[in-house]
């Protein structure tokens, strides 16, 4: 983490694409189509920030993450972590990789195996990556479970033991076993009920700026996004609309989908005065996106220019880019 | 909307359902009163456990059986208590004058059946339609729920329909016989959220033609605000505050409430601190004796580790149970 100088992004997603193939019963059958998922997503991350990328089901933002984790291959495009390339690393080069790039799912009760005890899963990494043995495991699990405001005594329990929100607490020191300069959450408090959503939701900040690592949030709550994040990137059927830091994205909102989404997001208080943009129908399938702009479909303020072509995403405010034809 | 002299609708009092399972005896719901007027939204609110589900499930019947059992109180529609009922009378009131939304559309459908099959059954069934007068009624009802080319899609089977779609459908076998109460649990959850606000806002509208008396049940406090009248928020089994909605987030007067309301992060107010409560829920089957919110409370006072606290009127129409207002 402390490789990269000053101003250098810690990761850099640079047009990355990822088509999965639609039909055929067979692997080796030709595909009848591709669903695409990822369509040319670029950003960067910079040490000790935290981005999120925001947006509704099937707009591929997890599939961005597991491009990021190389839980899946990109089809095209390029991620750098500290200005290596990453898509091509192997061996021991990729476990370093992985070493510095944890995650942090959403369901504590599927990310963590129902049969190793809290302190063996939190061990693993330590075991396998730093080949520490003995006592200084112990020491270390220990340190790690007070760090995520658990008990030492917590690493002799199954996961069944927890609640939700210890279970989450787990999966978090786990995570931050290797001191990773980049963790990514995945929807990491959407399971959790509300009073403890809170409880997880301060861990991370404190975290952060204890260990100084990275976030990428993936989320669909915008009160979540906009708690955690210094900067947004909003994406709609594969690709980013808009992006800009937290605060400009939520006080002025440009790309007409991001006021939708921020419109919809629920009040605080009831009675409350608030912009009403209902969209109607849902999201298109990502298998044949409309043509032109990919949100011209649902956008109360469409028009003809929309449905014929694309438009790119540009710089309208220092630092904020949206991707709409009315900015023209 | 909620004045009091609107009419009752449905009342429950004390009602205690029970699990009986080889852990012990498990209160999910344990003393849950509460009325609900014609026309109106009352959300019950509260975290998972807290038994608001086993409250609604209990309502209608379909709680678990038999390994819970409804060991007291009353739930009374229309003069009759539902719990005293033949399971043969209780279904000519289920679907029918008493419906409910469940949360996942995805299990609540049958996927082998078409939708228009599992829309006319509620009709064929208690109200005889038949033929075409019973493929006219599903096609108004696909209207109301606004599903787009209602005369096609009644041929689609679910997974052809979306998840907004779906949920619809649910809708409009929930309310095909035009029930006077209908029992919603969470049913946006599953929803992105400019599908949720589109849905929430075709439930307002559908309730002010019909004077539908809804039961709104959910942990979202923003849901809580954008449709419902009035709020009981429960914990550990029991209601510890019922109130107008505006009442509730102004001046919440039970400690689990605020610390609750404070907890949840705005959009419009950033990134300021987060109120976290300490510690987790009890659970059903080791309840503290006293009030089950007193280890977690931050103003929690020596009566409250051994007695209950009854329920005070605060101001009128907003009721809660805490030592605090005693």
């Amino acid at each position: 983490m402390s490789g990269t100088s000053n101003g250098a992004p810690l990761l850099r997603v640079a047009e990355v694409r990822k088509y999965f193939p639609l039909g055929g019963t067979f692997p080796w059958s030709r595909a009848k189509g591709y669903v695409r998922a990822v369509d040319g997503v670029s950003f960067d991350i910079q040490p000790h920030e935290t981005l999120s990328l925001v947006g509704e089901s099937g707009c591929g933002k997890t599939t961005t993450a597991k491009l990021i984790t190389r839980l899946e291959e990109v089809t095209g495009g390029e991620i750098f972590f500290e200005g290596q390339e990453v898509q091509h690393v192997q061996g021991r080069a990729l476990r370093r990789y992985w070493s510095s790039v944890q995650a942090v799912f959403q369901d504590p009760w599927s990310s963590l195996n129902p049969r190793m005890r809290a302190g063996d899963i939190i061990a693993e990494p330590l075991l396998v990556n730093q080949h520490l043995r003995g006592q200084a495991v112990q020491q270390r699990v220990a340190e790690l479970l007070l760090a995520v405001g658990l008990e030492p005594a917590a690493a002799g329990n199954f996961p069944h033991e927890f609640s939700g929100g210890m279970r989450q607490r787990v999966a978090i020191a786990r995570a931050l076993a290797l001191r990773p300069a980049l963790i990514i959450l995945d929807e990491p408090v959407s399971a959790l009920d509300v009073s403890i959503r809170a409880q997880i939701m301060n861990l991370f900040k404190d975290l952060q700026e204890q260990f100084g690592m990275a976030y990428l949030l993936i989320a669909h709550n915008l009160a979540t996004v906009r708690y955690l994040s210094h900067r947004v990137a909003v994406m709609y059927l594969g690709s980013i609309v808009e992006s800009a830091p937290s605060e400009a994205l939520f006080t002025h909102p440009l790309h007409p989908y991001t006021r939708a989404l921020i419109s919809a997001a629920l009040p605080i208080r009831p009675g409350e005065e608030r912009e009403e943009i209902l969209l109607s129908g849902e999201v298109p399938s990502p298998t044949n996106p409309p043509a032109g702009c990919r949100f011209h479909s649902r956008c109360p303020l469409a028009f003809a220019r929309c449905s014929e072509e694309a438009p790119e995403l540009r710089e309208l405010a220092p630092g904020h880019l949206a991707a709409c034809h009315v900015y023209e | 909307m909620s004045g009091s002299g609107a009419s009752i609708m449905l009342s429950v009092r004390d009602l205690r359902t029970y699990f009986f399972t080889q852990r012990g005896i498990g209160r999910a719901a344990d003393g849950v009163s509460f009325d609900l007027h014609r026309g109106e939204t009352l959300g019950l609110v509260g975290e998972s456990g807290c038994g608001k589900s086993i409250t609604s499930l209990s309502i209608i019947g379909l709680h678990p059986q038999p390994a819970s059992r409804i060991v007291g109180g009353q739930i009374v529609f229309d003069g009759a208590d539902l719990i005293k009922l033949s399971p043969d009378r209780l279904r000519r009131y289920r679907g029918k004058r008493l419906a409910m939304i469940l949360q996942d559309p995805m299990s609540a459908l049958n996927p082998v059946f078409t939708v228009r099959n599992q829309l006319s059954e509620p009709l064929r069934v208690h109200q005889g339609l038949r033929g075409r007068s019973l493929r006219e009624r599903s096609i108004d009802l696909l209207k109301l729920l606004r599903i787009p080319a209602p005369e096609r899609r009644l041929g689609s089977f679910p997974h052809q329909f979306s998840g907004g779609m779906r949920q619809r459908v649910v809708g409009a076998i929930g309310l095909s016989c035009s029930p006077e109460v209908l029992i919603a649990d969470e049913p946006t959850t599953s929803l992105d959220v400019t599908v949720q606000a589109a849905y929430l806002a075709l439930l307002k509208d559908i309730q002010r033609q019909t004077e539908l008396a809804i039961l709104f049940i959910t942990h979202d406090f923003g849901v809580v605000a954008r449709i419902c009248d009035r709020v009981a928020v429960m914990y550990a089994g029991k209601i510890v505050e019922t109130a107008p909605t505006w009442e509730l987030f102004d001046h919440p007067a039970h400690p689990y409430a605020e610390a609750l309301l404070n907890s949840v992060p705005d959009v419009r107010l950033g990134t300021k601190r987060l109120y976290a409560i300490e510690g987790y829920p009890p659970s059903i089957y080791d309840k503290p004796p006293g009030c089950p919110f007193a280890p977690r409370c931050p103003v929690v006072m020596p009566q409250c580790q051994t007695d209950y606290p009854p329920e005070v009127e605060v101001v009128p129409g907003h009721t809660t149970s805490c030592w605090r207002h005693v």
